[in-house]
């Protein structure tokens, strides 16, 4: 099931980056068609490394805390072949950036191809915008002349230092990096419509450790070849693996520590307080309006946590309300459920923030209006996705959307945030609104 | 992997005397090396020896810090053995020296002695072994992947192992000199946990080297190189921070079962402590007192889903109508946590070790059980009047609460009353 991002809904940048893409790969193979054979035939063993390890990279897959999937290790192998030039016991690795790109975009279909054999999601959108900054790296340090000659000639000029071919293949990797980066941010931001200049702050702050990582590994493949071959590449990935594996770690724990406020929040359905997995739908409903409002990753993740607590205070109740729907209990009640939420999550000192948030849940908008009460947007956010869950109860059911959008309207700029009505709208409609990653079967 | 001062800092070991020997054999030992490799090496206190001499100075004082017990990669270990090829056993010596006297924090004058010597001595050995594997001196005018393996990858591999070796011969010896604690004890921990990292610091250095070196690319390539493993450091550092936010999140479970039954405030955090206590004192190992740790500060988990009239009215207690259901409960809600598995037999049965039928259980519900029944009758949370430690201890007893547990208990509990 190979999922072609261009579908559903108009996806005109995402077409253009394919199509630029797809036009690289062209215009190098109609550039490079005359000794294309000759060239594969001579780098026959460098090019097959490469091949073999931007796509075992791309299979190796990191997924970020904030869901996004990166491939560093493929990343770092497809720049590296952009900047790569003599190698010891093989012919000088002399060819057109035409050709980097050719051979970048095999590796790329070959993995994408695994992962469709395997049932995963392929983004063609994303691996083109990859190509486009991989190509932008090989033209710069293979045609960009400095001081009368390129970045690549100056490797094998012994009165050039290696530290300064060193920096320069630093420099080079990191504006082909940057360049994916930010065609890759305004793939997902207008795949996902959310705002793209947080979308892009997101991609390069969430990555920024790992990228500086990638753009050193580049360089040290270029600079090893001449003396230890081809083993350069998977060496000098090395240092790089062991990274990768310290940020899986880390982002898999951090995905524990979800699943555990998420058992918190279980904890009033257990008691028959609240409705069968409702405070995990607050919390998807929140994150997804947090995005398209362009909030950061940091109030992202406050907002998640607040969401699946909000209604913690229920647990000390000695009558239910019933259905836990909190948005038909009276105003006071209200109230004294968030605070007593609020007076439990302080016991951690760590997640005062959201303390503080499902503290202001109740909230009326008009008061941020009439009085200026700075209410914080992520409570605005829970308030409205509350809402909304309490009168759906869950249910998709377009007539019973329907109705509880009407009702929520009804309270448009006296209870509810009208930005935040308005991007629940957009939640509500569109499946794909303000995720970070295509929705896999059975993922939340 | 010394930092011995840390573990003796403020408590007078019993050796006192023996310890301080043994360190000046050590640092004799350490300056005997260096002396016989002055002459072998030419132009010891070159750029290169400072440059690499600072960043190995730079990233010790990068503080060392551990993960569930175990070390991440000390990343001047790395520098040390690059030093052993690059500058040569008297370079090694002098780079290892700065170093090792650098290594910790609050580490007592006598710690930093001895960890100078160490590092000094094992980064002499590792010259030497370098060089005597046919290692070229220098890693210079080397040419093609061969040359490279049989003169370079191999030596340092051999450099790498010696260095190992020898600091874990010198712990050795403290450990034995001191008697801080058993062999097994102390080394055991450190065979597992920094054998593997040696391999790694191994294929770090050669790259380190070869770029240096062969590749021409001088002090630039420790740029290169140790920016990945920074991004590696900062990566466990987040993951350490995320670890403590779990540990936070379950004092909120805590609280919400405090919030239901006021009682029972300071309740699960003392069952978490008597119980690891009592454990401990059992000889359980680690992980295993852990996992009791976690079942004591979650036990009354399933409570927070009875009705809250309850809770409120009648103090917890042993119902007359058939078994407690909310151990069940608790277990149903913290099933999907991996990280709580070990946990989670003990908070199943724990009500069974006082309730009695519980011939089958395991060691963690029964001591969970008493420690949970004990701390009730302590508290007072039962309802009735506080027991005294002693009263508790036999009404226990009464109830037919296992005897082995009981012993260990009541040893736990006078020492802790014992204590200032």
């Amino acid at each position: 099931m190979i999922d072609l991002v261009v579908r559903r809904r108009d996806q005109l940048f995402a077409t253009l980056v394919i199509v630029l893409g797809a036009g690289l790969v062209l215009w190098s193979f109609a550039a490079d068609r005359a000794d294309l054979g000759t060239l594969v035939s001579t780098h026959s063993v460098t090019l097959l490394v490469f091949v073999a390890v931007i796509t075992a990279g791309e299979l190796l897959t990191l997924r970020m805390p904030s869901g996004r999937e990166i491939a560093p290790l493929a990343t770092a192998g497809a720049l590296s072949l952009a900047v790569v030039g003599p190698v010891a016991d093989q012919p000088v690795f002399d060819v057109s950036p035409g050709l980097v790109v050719l051979v970048a975009a095999t590796a790329f279909v070959v993995s994408g191809l695994l992962r469709a054999a395997r049932g995963l999601p392929v983004g063609v959108a994303l691996m083109a915008a990859n190509l486009c900054g991989v190509a932008v790296a090989a033209v710069l340090a293979r045609t960009w002349q400095v001081g009368g000659q390129t970045l690549w000639e100056d490797q094998s000029d012994p009165a050039v230092h290696q530290g300064v071919v060193a920096g320069g293949m630093v420099l080079v990797s990191a504006v082909g990096l940057t360049l994916g980066l930010v065609l890759v941010s305004a793939v997902r931001a207008e795949r996902f419509g959310t705002p793209w200049l947080s979308a892009l702050r997101d991609e390069v702050s969430e990555a920024a450790p790992l990228t500086l990582a990638v753009v050193v590994t580049g360089p040290m493949v270029a600079l090893m070849a001449p003396v230890i071959g081809v083993l350069a590449l998977p060496a000098a990935l090395g240092p790089l693996a062991m990274a990768y594996t310290a940020v899986r770690q880390y982002a898999r724990n951090r995905a524990m520590n979800r699943r555990l406020v998420g058992t918190l929040s279980r904890l009033t359905e257990a008691g028959g307080y609240t409705r069968h997995h409702h405070a995990e739908r607050v919390a998807g409903i929140s994150v997804r309006i947090g995005r398209i409002l362009g909030l950061g990753e940091r109030e992202l993740r406050s907002l998640e946590y607040a969401a699946l607590l909000h209604d913690l205070g229920q647990i000390t109740l000695t009558d239910p309300i019933p259905d836990g729907a909190t948005v038909l209990a009276a105003p006071a009640d209200q109230r004294d459920i968030a605070a007593e939420g609020a007076r439990i999550i302080r016991q951690a000192d760590t997640l005062e923030d959201v303390a503080a948030l499902v503290d202001d849940q109740t909230t009326s908008y008009r008061f941020v209006r009439e009085f200026g009460e700075p209410v914080p947007m992520p409570s605005r956010i829970i308030k409205c996705a509350n809402a909304f869950d309490d009168l759906t109860g869950g249910s998709d059911d377009p007539a019973v959307v329907a109705a509880a959008m009407e009702r929520i309207h009804l309270g448009l700029g006296y209870e509810y945030d009208p930005d935040v009505v308005d991007a629940l709208t957009r939640v509500a409609q569109d499946a794909s609104a303000g995720r970070v990653a295509e929705q896999r079967a059975g993922a939340g | 992997m010394s930092r011995v001062g840390r573990h003796k800092e403020g408590r007078p070991t019993p050796r006192t005397a023996a310890t301080a020997v043994y360190i000046g054999a050590v640092s004799l030992l350490a300056v005997a090396l260096l002396a016989v490799s002055l002459p072998a090496t030419e132009g010891v206190l070159g750029v290169e020896l400072l440059i690499l001499t600072l960043l190995g100075a730079v990233l010790v004082r990068l503080e060392q810090f551990t993960l569930q017990g175990k070390t991440w990669v000390s990343l001047w270990s790395i520098v040390l053995l690059a030093c052993s090829v690059l500058v040569g056993p008297a370079g090694a010596a002098v780079a290892g020296a700065v170093m090792g006297a650098l290594q910790g924090r609050d580490v007592a004058l006598r710690g930093r002695i001895f960890n100078c010597a160490q590092a000094s001595a094992t980064g002499a050995l590792g010259g030497f072994a370098y060089l005597a594997v046919g290692g070229r001196a220098s890693a210079a005018g080397l040419d093609g992947a061969t040359a490279v393996l049989s003169d370079l990858a191999l030596p340092i591999l051999v450099a790498d192992v010696v260095q190992f070796a020898g600091n874990v011969l010198l712990l050795t010896g403290v450990v034995v000199v001191s008697r801080t604690g058993s062999i097994a004890s102390v080394i055991v921990p450190v065979l597992r946990s920094a054998g593997i990292s040696y391999l790694g610091y191994g294929a770090i250095a050669f790259l380190l080297v070869v770029l240096w070196r062969p590749a021409g690319l001088g002090p630039a390539a420790a740029l290169l190189v140790l920016a990945p493993l920074l991004v590696a450091q900062w990566a466990y550092r987040q993951l350490a921070e995320e670890l403590s936010s779990q540990q936070r999140v379950m004092d909120v479970l805590v609280a919400a079962v405090e919030a239901k039954e006021p009682a029972l405030t300071g309740h699960s955090a003392r069952v978490a402590l008597l119980a690891a206590s009592v454990g401990d004192a059992m000889g359980l190992g680690p992980s295993h007192v852990n996992d009791l740790r976690m079942a004591g500060m979650l036990h009354d988990v399933g409570r927070t889903s009875l009705p809250t009239r309850e809770g409120r009215v009648h103090t917890p207690s042993a119902s007359p109508a058939g078994p407690d259901p909310y151990p069940d409960r608790g277990v149903a809600l913290l099933r999907d946590l991996p990280f709580l598995e070990g946990a989670l037999p003990a908070i199943n049965d724990h009500r069974r070790a006082v309730e009695g039928g519980g011939e089958d259980l395991s060691s963690d519900a029964r001591i969970l059980g008493v420690v949970d029944e004990y701390d009730l009758l302590v508290s007072g949370a039962r309802g009735g009047a506080r027991l005294t430690s002693e009263e508790a201890v036999a009404s226990l007893e009464r109830m037919g609460a296992p005897a082995a547990v009981l012993d260990v208990l009541r040893r736990v509990v006078s020492r802790q009353v014992g204590a200032p």
